[in-house]
């Protein structure tokens, strides 16, 4: 018999079983619900933690490929026209600080529930600053 | 525990304490659930977002290269012909994460890479293209490393916290 059977009982002193008190009934309560309530954070762990995974990837993986071209562009130009070109130059090396994930991945490019508003605000700048160098050096690119 | 009224009236408070407790029980078990449920989808989700940034730099990083050698119009077949080989390998990518998709990645990535390679290989070899250094394949990798390779664990956006480097772990962000 579970304890908590004891609980309700005990006070019964008399030949008539009392009405179990308030007190009796919220510890029922408070023990059961904590029960269910581990049980329900277990089950719904894994699960939730997938569903959450699939569907956070695709949009890390459009935003990654998206970052590692606008990289990949700047430094490839760089190679060939770094030298003399101060402000590509320089659009690499603040590319690559403000394209960093821990800059990307933040609460503020994301609505509550982590979906993007629209365009990814520090991508967009960096899409259209790629865009002009290579309009500048007749890259044809799809950004 | 002994009855010490009629059985009918034991039984009946009996059935009314195991309803209550169930009923307590799903009570808790519901609520585990939905808590639980959002907080851990948000987890995942966050992780997600984060592999797969991880998981394509690299790759967008080689078509970046590849738009900008390709624009360089080099007049060699083998060079043409490896460039339009990794062009419709990259176009044919998937974003999504079932397990079909996971393991064409995987084959794909590496076609991807060993063609690039070969390309770099062939550009390299003559240098009157106009780079002014080689293209070293592990420069690239270093890069999408140095991109995708940490991530701040999040409080609040702007104030720093710190460096924690992400090794496939779960971040708070």
């Amino acid at each position: 018999m579970p304890d908590i059977l004891d609980d309700v009982w005990e006070s019964d002193g008399g030949e008539e079983l009392k009405e179990p008190s308030s007190f009796d009934i919220k510890k029922l309560r408070d023990s059961h619900i904590k029960r269910g309530y581990l049980d329900g954070v277990t089950k719904s762990k894994d699960t939730n933690l997938q569903k959450g995974f699939n569907e956070g990837f695709p949009t890390g993986a459009e935003i990654g490929l998206k970052i590692g071209k606008l990289i990949g562009i700047l430094q490839a130009l760089n190679l060939k026209y770094g030298e003399e070109d101060d402000e590509l130059r320089e659009n690499l090396k603040l590319a690559q600080h403000e394209l960093l994930i821990q800059k990307v991945l933040t609460k503020s490019m994301f609505d509550p529930d982590l979906n993007l508003q629209g365009e990814h605000v520090i991508v967009k700048k960096w899409i259209s600053i790629v865009e002009m160098h290579c309009k500048n050096y007749s890259i044809d690119t799809r950004l | 525990m002994s009855p010490r009224t009629s059985n009918g009236d034991l039984n009946d408070a009996m059935d009314e304490l195991l309803n209550l407790e169930e009923k307590f029980y799903k009570e808790g078990y519901e609520e585990g659930l939905a808590v639980k449920a959002k907080d851990n989808f948000r987890q995942g989700k966050q992780y997600g977002l984060q592999v797969g940034l991880q998981r394509f730099l690299l790759l967008g990083e080689i078509e970046g290269y590849i738009d900008v050698i390709a624009a360089q119009n080099i007049d060699n077949t083998s060079l043409s012909k490896n460039i339009e080989i990794v062009r419709s390998l990259l176009r044919g990518l998937r974003f999504d994460n079932s397990d079909e998709t996971v393991a064409d990645f995987d084959s794909r990535v590496l076609k991807i890479k060993n063609k690039f390679r070969t390309i770099l290989l062939v550009l390299n070899r003559k240098q009157n293209y106009g780079f002014k250094d080689s293209i070293i394949f592990d420069m690239l990798d270093k890069t999408s490393s140095s991109l995708g390779g940490t991530l701040k664990a999040y409080v609040e956006d702007g104030i720093g916290t710190d460096d924690v480097s992400f090794n496939g772990k779960q971040q708070d962000w």
